[in-house]
């Protein structure tokens, strides 16, 4: 079985892509009304507290709206392993996933604005789906103190201070519900972060992820693009077209 | 006090597809009509443009358009010795809300049903004997026949301008078309859909083994442009892909929006009250008399319109809760077997094969909610049920309807759930598969129903409806039959591999299977057995009809929304031949 390629084109476009995002936030930036212009994008979290993963979240609005910064580094160590870096394709911090988790705990979705959310409680069976009395933003920040302090107390050490196999081990065991995370099944906590980060890779950038279409340049997903009638007539060749995004 | 509006002669509650057709075929009445639509307005322009109409995040993920549960859910159990739990996230099923209903974010897979799926009972004790049935199962026959049904079916058809070629036009069998279908009196208004890669591999490999493959009747618009018979237009469709889940950005997808709703907004008898949730039917003292509606308005406040005639047209659910509530026909009790109200719920038997082909692209980004190919020879009754000891069946369907790769990634079993080797999958295996579907009937039986959850309430205070379900034995044999045959298909397209994924038994609320949810309201011949007769007309209450799914006494192995069509478009036939002239029982 041959293992389809991604070709070299398209990742040295990536990159010229991505200066050139670059270069329109900074002439956004300069525009805004902002009372003092910053001449560079403000740094991802505070000087001092940079998160520690190996990936820089590309440039873009930056700082962040809900997240406080302890959180902000272990959900970049957990998302630098959910989603790495490597030659296959973009990685999910510099995707600008961290981002878009904090926009989305900030907004709507965080107060789970459209769940059923009355009581009464109760455990119920699998089939019976989501029964846990907390909004996604209380799951996060309940489920990332819990999970320091289980780090901590196992290894002595935050989840972002791990060595990399050593984190994914933590993650593993968070998949599979093993974690206790102050009365928040693991597996729960695992399964909605890995929604919000497959959310942020793979969502149009308006959303603060998926910086550049890197993702979607990588699967060959047009985005946003509405008359796709000559793809069809194809016959397993490749459709070439260049992804269309609502915002950037 | 609620406060007191204006008596007028018909409510609609709920405007989706059913309520605008209604609203469409009362329009030339005369009648002072008010719909009522708990979401908000909307239209193709400016709500569903492009690029906006195609973000995943939005709209599917964020389920903007679909029913809001902080304000109304269902609880939910497999069994009844259970506790039922509110479905506190959407999952299994995604209702509509807004104008335009479910309507506006369907796929556009428009079928009839076959000519013996209306006589499931008494079709199958005949070809099989009364003992071949499970006696778990409640099934039973319509009351209404296909060929009652044939030119309402017909009309809807062409008020959509489905796509697709017929496969019998007045009993000559057409090449290309569905062999087992019932008879139709003329072709489809428009040619098929052009069909992808996918569609293309599964024909020649299913024709190959004997099959007779044809296009998916499809309401997504295979040609420049189309005109209704009200002079109402459509576009062509350019496959974006994000069709179903989404609003159509070109006027291709047939929706209330660009069939029949502008015809009911030219009458200006004609008043949509958006924004408002009706909460109950008010009956008369003698509760043999529907007095008119209490809902809440955009502003929140309680008001009561008073009106001589009420149609229920909220989708399944919701008009099964509304009876329930307002006390219009005895509640079904699933012990002793009494009461109508919410009896023989059931839903669709889905299975999925994916065959995975590592040197091809499928370019499947590039398709429409009804784009497909089908093979009909194991639905309905359509093949010896004898040696297979169930009832009931499906039709297998290759199809394309987008690749949005949050909701739609497939990956080859085996693969990581995350990390360096999901992304390598991801990059891949996103674009070399597809989905072929058997889309299975679903059976009656006693233990599958509606009623009122105990504890459990909607933001106005009234309870939820609780659904209690699992699939019966018959249909999870049936699932297994099927899910044999596409198997077999698949590999006979020599893939690289083949990956088999069935929604969990027992059934779970979580992951989306269908929303071609029936059943509650059932219709019939008998009033002993039905909770509307065949013009959807409430026995108890006759000044209530119940347009909907709901009337279905089983589901069939289609997609229901041209047979819900068909039934509402008769139940306005008669309401206006006979029923308006000299109100009363039609039967
Ligand atoms: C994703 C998806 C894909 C689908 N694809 C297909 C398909 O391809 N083929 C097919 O045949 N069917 C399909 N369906 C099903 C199809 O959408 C429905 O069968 C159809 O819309 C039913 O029409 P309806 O009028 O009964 O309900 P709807 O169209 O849902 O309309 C009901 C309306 O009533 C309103 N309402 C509910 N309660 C109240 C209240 N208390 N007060 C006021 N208003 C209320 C709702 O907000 C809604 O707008 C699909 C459904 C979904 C969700
Ligand atoms: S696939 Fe076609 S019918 Fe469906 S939304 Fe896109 S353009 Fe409209």
């Amino acid at each position: 079985m041959s293992e389809p390629d991604i070709n070299l084109q398209r990742r040295q476009f990536l990159v010229a892509g991505a200066a050139a995002t670059a270069l329109v936030a900074d002439a956004a930036l300069a525009q805004s009304p902002a009372p003092q212009p910053s001449p560079a994008p403000a740094p991802a979290v505070p000087q001092g507290q940079a998160p520690k993963p190996g990936q820089v979240p590309a440039p873009g609005v930056q700082g962040y709206r809900f997240l406080s910064n302890a959180e902000v580094e272990t959900i970049t160590a957990m998302v630098d392993r959910l989603i790495p870096a490597d030659a296959t394709g973009p990685g999910g911090v510099e995707s600008g996933v961290v981002v878009f988790i904090d926009r989305e705990l900030g907004g709507q979705f965080g107060a789970a604005s459209r769940w059923y959310m009355q009581g009464p409680w109760l455990e119920g069976t699998p089939t019976q789906g989501w029964q846990l009395g907390l909004v996604p933003a209380q799951v996060y920040r309940t489920g990332l103190l819990a999970l320091d302090r289980y780090c901590l107390g196992a290894n002595g050490k935050r989840f972002n201070e791990l060595a990399p196999a050593d984190q994914d081990h933590v993650l593993t065991l968070l998949e599979g519900g093993k974690v206790d995370l102050g009365g928040i099944p693991s597996n729960v906590f695992f399964q909605l972060l890995w929604q919000n980060v497959v959310e942020g890779y793979l969502a149009d950038p308006l959303y603060g992820g998926n910086r550049d279409m890197a993702a979607w340049r990588m699967i060959n997903f047009p985005g946003a693009n509405p008359v796709l009638t000559a793809a069809v007539d194809l016959n397993g060749e490749l459709y070439q077209i260049e992804p269309i995004a609502i915002g950037a | 006090m609620p406060r007191m509006m204006p008596k007028v002669d018909v409510v609609i509650v709920g405007m989706g597809w059913t309520g605008a057709i209604a609203a469409r075929e009362l329009s030339d009445t005369g009648l002072r009509i008010v719909g009522f639509e708990r979401g908000p307005y909307r239209d193709t322009v400016p709500d569903f443009v492009a690029p906006n109409a195609l973000d995943e995040l939005r709209w599917n993920s964020r389920g903007e358009m679909f029913q809001n549960l902080a304000r109304e859910t269902i609880t939910f159990r497999n069994k009844l010795d259970q506790t039922a739990l509110p479905m506190r996230r959407l999952g299994a099923f995604l209702p509509g809300e807004g104008l335009g209903g479910a309507g506006l974010h369907w796929n556009g897979q428009h079928w009839r049903f076959l000519p013996t799926d209306f006589t499931m009972r008494s079709h199958n004790e005949q070809r099989y004997g009364k003992n071949f049935i499970d006696p778990d199962l409640t099934i039973q026959d319509w009351g209404v026949s296909y060929d009652d049904l044939e030119p309402h079916y017909d009309k809807f058809e062409y008020v959509c301008g489905t796509s697709g070629k017929a496969g019998n036009i007045k009993g000559q069998v057409q090449q290309g078309g569905n062999p087992f279908e019932g008879a139709r009196t003329r072709e489809y208004p428009t040619p098929p859909l052009k069909q992808g890669y996918a569609e293309r591999l599964f024909t020649d490999t299913a024709a190959r083994m004997g099959y007779k493959p044809f296009p998916q009747p499809a309401s997504n618009m295979s040609q420049d442009s189309y005109t209704n018979p009200d002079g109402v237009q459509m576009g062509p469709c350019t496959y974006c892909g994000f069709c179903e889940r989404y609003g159509c950005y070109n006027w291709s997808k047939a929706s209330p929006f660009n069939t029949v709703l502008p015809i009911a907004f030219k009458n200006p008898d004609f008043e949509l009250r958006c924004d408002s949730h009706v909460t109950k039917v008010e009956l008369t003292d003698d509760k043999k008399m529907a007095s008119g509606v209490t809902y809440i308005d955009v502003a929140g406040r309680e008001c009561f319109q008073p009106a001589d005639l009420v149609l229920l047209c909220a989708f399944q659910l919701h008009n099964v809760r509304l009876m329930l509530v307002s006390g219009i026909g005895a509640p079904y009790d699933p012990k002793s077997g009494q009461g109508n109200v919410g009896r023989n719920f059931a839903y669709q038997t889905m299975a999925y094969v994916y065959p995975f082909f590592a040197d091809k692209r499928m370019n499947a980004y590039a398709g429409a909610g009804a784009m497909g190919m089908t093979i009909d020879e194991f639905n309905g009754d359509n093949f010896d049920h004898g040696p297979a000891g169930f009832i009931g069946g499906g039709y297998i369907l290759a199809t394309t309807t987008g690749a949005r790769p949050i909701q739609q990634t497939t990956l080859p079993d085996g693969t990581p759930t995350w990390g360096s080797g999901w992304k390598r999958a991801l990059r891949d295996w996103y674009d070399r598969s597809f989905a072929i579907q058997a889309h299975g009937g679903s059976t009656a039986r006693r233990q599958n129903y509606l009623d009122l959850d105990p504890t459990y309430r909607d933001a106005y205070g009234m309870p939820l409806a609780r659904l209690t379900f699992d699939f019966p034995q018959n249909d999870l044999k049936m699932r297994q039959f099927l899910t044999a045959k596409v198997t077999e298909i698949a590999k006979a397209m020599n893939p690289s591999q083949v990956k088999v994924s069935l929604p969990p038994n027992p059934f779970s609320i979580v992951p989306y299977q269908t929303t071609h949810i029936t059943g509650g309201a059932i219709m019939g011949a008998e009033r002993a057995s039905s909770a509307v007769n065949t013009y959807l007309q409430s026995w108890d209450v006759p000044n209530v009809f119940v347009h909907g799914a709901c009337a279905f006494p089983q589901n069939a192995g289609y997609n229901p929304t041209g047979t819900i069509a068909a039934l509402t478009y008769r139940s306005l036939d008669a309401m206006k031949q006979t029923y308006l002239k000299n109100p009363g029982r039609l039967i």
